[in-house]
């Protein structure tokens, strides 16, 4: 192999890394409000894919937050949904909103603004499906499908144990492909979520857990003059009429 | 509201081609990292004094031994942290993959000049040739003959493994299906589109790749494929 080509590939790939990496440092008087996100959680964050934007309930309330904050422009940075708080505590983002629930485990490791959003888990059955639920008790005996690692699967162990038949699921759309196949026959998930799907396919969801979460903006531990900004904006949004306008986008009346 | 949609066709194969137009870029700068790091590697291993020997076995050894994954959350999260130097989530990814890759490629290379046979080198160094000149005159052309279908096989992995790079935000191909099925609840389909997209990339690289072991390929140095039954 000749020592050119090597020469040539080397100058390429100085190349890129001098491409991709000289942009950041912008130099522009704008003052920008790096959000992380994770675009797969519609209606809250997604892509649509008319534009190619990243939307959704989260990044137009978090573009509202930041004008209010005094920032000029958002900048969406998309990643899994594990990489957020690794970005916040690294600085590579300033905020996380991603529908995320307020946990204890995560005040350790970061801040969280007041809770914007109070999410449900939804009881999900097959339309056909002839169970009724009207309180928690009715779920003894079922066999439930529920996505790995959320509130509404630790809710289930922890409220019904071993009364139930408990199957988990890496990502909510298998979850709803177990309970169309008739391999669970209930479904705990977030409400949000569960509405997405009821029109397009043959569920419907019979009950609410109030199960207490609430979705909150993240900050970075100890960031307080960027918390204070975000929740005397949340603050100011939630109580204005711009919130029920994008309530009623997002999830109907 | 916003419920469960569908996505036309034409708009979801444009985001899938999107994606692997990312995915095949990542590949290829990740393979010639690669390339441009295993090769002294392996002539280190192979060639050098013990204490290159052992730089070069404890380069691979812990580079073959931690998942990429794990690698790139180092690069892209722990270093900043460390050492102060921050990367984009594009170069991180390339350089993640590539010294990953560069570890495999130095053992790829290792054997294809531990293929060369003795008798060759003996002879040149009884006609007073230096060991440069040896590894650069008879050992390298032929070692690297002998490496191209395991090299190639070596890019095809790579060009997969592209996909863990979603974890740092890159929008591969994989990612641009998790956007489709996380808005329509669709996996199978997007899902199964996106595998067709990697296969189409990848069959014509397996092709390619037994077409140039049998064009540049050593005769007498097959073994068993070169009896022609």
């Amino acid at each position: 192999m000749d020592g050119k080509i090597i020469g040539g590939l080397l100058v390429l790939m100085l190349a890129a890394a001098v491409a991709s990496s000289g942009c950041i440092s912008g130099g522009s008087k704008e003052k920008v409000l790096v959000v992380g996100t994770s675009a797969d959680f519609p209606p809250f964050e997604y892509k649509d894919p008319q534009t190619g934007n990243i939307t959704g309930f989260d990044i137009e309330l978090i573009k509202m937050v930041a004008k209010k904050a005094g920032y000029d422009k958002v900048e969406i940075k998309d990643m899994d949904f594990d990489s957020l708080i690794p970005a916040l505590q690294t600085g590579k983002v300033d905020v996380v909103i991603a529908g995320m629930t307020i946990t204890e485990k995560r005040k350790q490791v970061v801040d969280f603004s007041i809770p914007y959003w109070k999410a449900d888990q939804a009881v999900v059955v097959r339309k056909d499906s002839s169970i009724t639920v009207s309180s928690l008790d009715d779920l003894k005996g079922k066999v439930i499908g529920v996505e790995k690692g959320t509130t509404g699967a630790i809710y289930i162990k922890d409220n019904l144990g071993d009364q139930v038949t408990l199957k988990e699921y890496n990502s909510y759309v298998a979850a709803l492909q177990a309970l169309l196949n008739g391999q669970v026959d209930v479904l705990v998930i977030d409400s949000p979520v569960a509405n997405m799907f009821t029109n397009k396919y043959d569920v419907k969801v019979v009950y609410t857990i109030n199960t207490n979460e609430h979705y909150g903006i993240a900050v970075k531990k100890g960031n307080k003059e960027l918390l204070d900004k975000i929740n005397k904006a949340l603050q100011d949004i939630m109580n204005s009429p711009d919130w029920n306008k994008l309530v009623e986008k997002y999830f109907g009346s | 509201m916003i419920t469960s949609t569908s996505v036309p066709l034409d708009i979801a194969l444009r985001m899938l081609l999107n994606g692997a137009k990312t995915t095949i870029v990542l590949s290829v700068f990740s393979i010639l990292l690669g390339l441009l790091i295993g090769l002294p590697v392996a002539l280190m291993e192979t060639y050098g004094g013990k204490t290159l020997r052992r730089v070069a076995m404890v380069y691979e050894g812990t580079l073959r031994g931690i998942p990429l994954l794990a690698i790139y959350f180092v690069i892209f999260y722990s270093m900043p942290m460390l050492i102060g130097l921050g990367l984009s989530p594009f170069l991180a990814a390339v350089v993640g993959l590539g010294i990953r890759s560069s570890a495999y490629q130095s053992q790829i290379f290792r054997s294809g000049i531990q293929a060369v046979d003795e008798g060759q080198i003996e002879a040149a160094l009884s006609l007073g040739m230096s060991q440069w000149q040896i590894i650069r005159h008879i050992v390298l052309p032929q070692a690297l003959r002998m490496s191209i279908p395991a090299w190639m096989n070596e890019y095809v992995i790579v060009l997969k493994d592209t996909s863990i790079a979603l974890a740092l935000g890159i929008v591969e191909l994989t990612r641009q299906a998790t956007y489709l099925v996380s808005i329509t609840a669709e996996p199978f389909r997007y899902y199964g589109l996106a595998a067709l997209f990697y296969l189409a990339m990848v069959l014509p690289l397996t092709y390619l790749a037994n077409w140039m072991g049998k064009r540049y390929g050593i005769k007498g140095t097959g073994g068993a494929m070169d009896v022609r039954l």
